[in-house]
C-alpha cells in the first residue's frame, strides 16, 4: 500500500477543512479525487504532503506514519507535490527549476541525468534550457512543473489540477504523459482533477465533498453522467 | 568646470562602489525575506563601532578586530532574523507590523550603541589609515589607496555574488525562496535555513562596505546607519523588485548622480538633486530601472 489515509482531519488555523478522510492508493495506481470548488481536494494534498499539520488520523506511506513531518522529508522518501496552477520559478530558467526541482539530490551527477530523463519526456523543455520559466506557455509551465517533480524519481506523485488553464487537446496529451510515467516507473499518482477526462487514466475515483469522500467506486461507475453531475454539484443531496 | 570632470566622476565611481555594495546587500535580504530590513542600518553601526572598540580601544591587532567586527555584525543580524523576523512569520504577522518592529529594533540597538561609546563623531585612525589616504596623482586625477581598495572589493564581491547566485544551488535556492517560499517548502528546501544564509551574507556585504567607508572617512559615526539604510532602501526599490544585481547597478547610479551634481551646484544641494533624480526617475518608470511587470508574478 502506497498511501494509506485514515479519518483524517485537517484545516487552517483553527477552521476544520477536512471533517473525516479516509482513503487507500496502491503501489503503481492511479487514483483520481474530483468534486467541486471548497471540497477540501487541495487541502487533502496539503496535508498528506506536510504542508498543514493534520488535527486528528493517521497518513501513512509505504507503512510509515508520517502525519505532520516536514515536505522536505517526505522528498527524500520519494513523495512529490505538484502544486495547482502550474507553479514554477518563474525568474529562474527552466534548466535552474529542474535544477530545484532535484534540490535535495546530493550528487551534480545524478540531477544532470535526470534531467536527460525529463528531456525525453518532454522534449521541449530541452529546446529553452536557458529561457526564463515566466517566458513559457501555459502548457509548457505546466510540463516544467511536472518536470520538478519527476526530477526526484518519486514513487508516489500527487498531483493538483494538472489541467488548469490547457486547451483540451493538451489535457489529453498531458494526462496521457502522466500515463506514460505510471507505466515507467510505477510511480503512483493522486491526482486532484475538474475534468471528466480524468477517467480516462483512473484506476480508481475518490469523489470529495464538504470535507469527507463522498463516493468512491471505479471510472466507469462515475461515467455515467447522472452519477458524475451528482458528484460535482454541492446542492444534489445523497 | 570641464577640467574637473574626470576628477568628479572618479569620486562618482568611488561612492558608487559603496553605494553598491549597500544596495546589493539589501536587496539579497529584502527579496528573500521579504522583509523591509529597516534594521540592517544597524550592522554598519555594529560593524564599525566593533572594530573602533576592538582595535583603538581594546587594543586587538587590526586584522582581527576587523574578522571579529564582521562576525558579531553577522551574527547580530542573524539574530534579529531569529528573534524578531522568524516569530512574527510563524505568527503570520502583517508586513507593516514587521516593518515597524524592525524600526523599533534599529532605534533600540542604536541607542545602545550611542550609550556605550557617545553619539558624536569619533576619529577612526587605523595604523595604515595615513597610508591609505594619502592621496595619489594619477595624470591629473588624485586617487587615494583606500579608494582604489573600496573599488576593488565592489568588484570582487559583485562578480562574487553573481557567481553565487549563477553557479551555485545554495544561491539559486535562495533567489527561489524569495520568488516563492511554498514552492521552495515544496521542492524539499529547508526554507528558513536559506533565510539565515541570505541575512547572513546581506549583512557580511554590509559589514565589509561599512569598515571600509569609516576607514574612508576617517571616522565612526552613528548617523552612517540612517545614511546607509537610505541608500539601501532607494537603490532596492529604485531598481525594481527582487533585482538583486539591479540596486547594485542604481547604487552606482547614485554615487555618480552625487559627484555631477557637485559640479554645477554647491555640495549643500547634492542630496536634493540626487533624490529630485531619483523620484523623476520612479514617476517615469515605477517598477524600478530594472523592473519587469512579470517580475512581479511570483510574489
Amino acid at each position: 500500500m502506497a498511501l494509506e489515509v485514515t479519518n483524517l482531519r485537517a484545516g487552517y488555523g483553527k477552521k476544520t477543512v477536512l471533517t473525516d478522510i479516509s482513503l487507500r492508493l496502491g503501489d503503481g495506481e492511479i487514483v483520481a479525487m474530483i468534486g467541486v470548488n471548497g471540497a477540501g481536494k487541495s487541502t487533502t494534498l496539503n496535508t498528506i504532503f506536510g504542508l498543514i499539520p493534520p488535527q486528528a488520523g493517521t497518513i501513512r506511506y509505504n507503512g510509515q506514519e508520517i502525519g505532520g513531518r516536514r515536505p522536505g522529508l517526505n522528498v527524500l522518501d520519494g513523495m512529490t507535490l505538484t502544486p495547482q496552477g502550474a507553479r514554477v520559478f518563474p525568474n529562474l530558467t527552466i534548466h535552474q527549476n529542474l535544477t530545484m526541482g532535484g534540490y535535495t539530490i546530493r550528487h551534480r551527477s545524478e540531477v544532470n541525468a535526470r534531467r536527460e530523463n525529463v528531456f525525453r519526456l518532454f522534449p521541449v523543455l530541452a529546446q529553452r534550457l536557458n529561457q526564463r520559466a515566466g517566458t513559457l506557455s501555459g502548457g509548457e509551465r505546466q510540463m516544467l512543473a511536472i518536470g520538478m517533480s519527476l526530477m526526484m524519481k518519486p514513487k508516489l506523485m500527487l498531483i493538483d489540477e494538472p489541467s488548469t488553464g490547457l486547451a483540451p487537446l493538451l489535457v489529453t496529451e498531458m494526462l496521457e504523459h502522466l500515463k506514460r510515467v505510471n507505466r515507467e516507473t510505477g510511480t503512483s499518482l493522486l491526482i486532484v482533477e475538474q475534468t471528466q477526462q480524468i477517467m480516462t487514466i483512473a484506476d480508481r475515483v475518490y469523489c470529495m465533498k464538504l470535507g469527507r469522500i463522498a463516493v468512491e467506486g471505479k471510472p466507469e461507475r462515475f461515467m455515467d453522467r447522472e452519477e458524475l453531475r451528482k458528484a460535482y454539484l454541492a446542492d444534489v443531496g445523497e | 568646470m570641464l577640467a574637473q570632470l574626470p576628477q568628479v566622476l572618479v569620486n562618482g565611481v568611488v561612492l558608487g562602489a559603496v553605494y553598491a555594495l549597500i544596495g546589493v546587500g539589501f536587496a539579497i535580504i529584502y527579496s528573500t525575506l521579504g522583509v523591509l530590513h529597516f534594521a540592517h542600518g544597524i550592522v554598519f553601526v555594529a560593524a564599525s563601532y566593533l572594530v573602533f572598540w576592538f582595535s583603538l580601544t581594546m587594543g586587538v591587532p587590526v586584522w582581527l578586530g576587523i574578522v571579529a567586527g564582521i562576525v558579531i555584525a553577522v551574527g547580530l543580524s542573524l539574530l534579529i532574523n531569529a528573534l524578531i523576523y522568524e516569530p512574527l512569520r510563524a505568527r503570520e504577522a502583517r508586513p507593516y507590523i514587521v516593518l515597524v518592529a524592525s524600526i523599533g529594533t534599529f532605534i533600540v540597538l542604536e541607542n545602545l550603541i550611542g550609550i556605550q561609546f557617545a553619539f558624536i563623531p569619533r576619529l577612526f585612525e587605523l595604523p595604515f589609515s595615513k597610508v591609505l589616504l594619502t592621496p595619489i596623482l594619477v595624470g591629473n586625477i588624485y586617487l587615494t589607496p583606500i579608494a582604489i581598495i573600496i573599488v576593488a572589493t565592489a568588484i570582487v564581491l559583485c562578480v562574487g555574488m553573481y557567481l553565487f547566485f549563477s553557479c551555485t544551488k545554495i544561491g539559486t535556492a535562495v533567489l527561489a525562496v524569495g520568488h516563492d517560499t511554498e514552492l521552495a517548502e515544496i521542492v524539499g528546501m529547508r526554507t528558513k535555513l536559506v533565510r539565515y544564509v541570505a541575512m547572513g551574507v546581506g549583512s557580511a556585504l554590509a559589514a565589509v562596505t561599512a569598515i571600509l567607508w569609516c576607514i574612508q572617512l576617517g571616522q565612526v559615526d552613528m548617523t552612517i546607519g540612517w545614511v546607509a539604510l537610505f541608500v539601501a532602501f532607494f537603490a532596492t526599490i529604485f531598481a525594481g523588485e527582487g533585482k538583486i544585481a539591479g540596486a547594485g547597478g542604481t547604487g552606482f547610479i547614485m554615487g555618480i548622480v552625487w559627484n555631477v551634481a557637485a559640479l554645477r551646484f554647491p555640495t549643500k544641494w547634492s542630496q536634493t538633486i540626487l533624490f529630485m533624480f531619483v523620484i523623476t526617475m520612479l514617476w517615469m518608470k515605477p517598477e524600478g530601472v530594472f523592473g519587469t511587470r512579470t517580475g512581479r508574478m511570483g510574489k
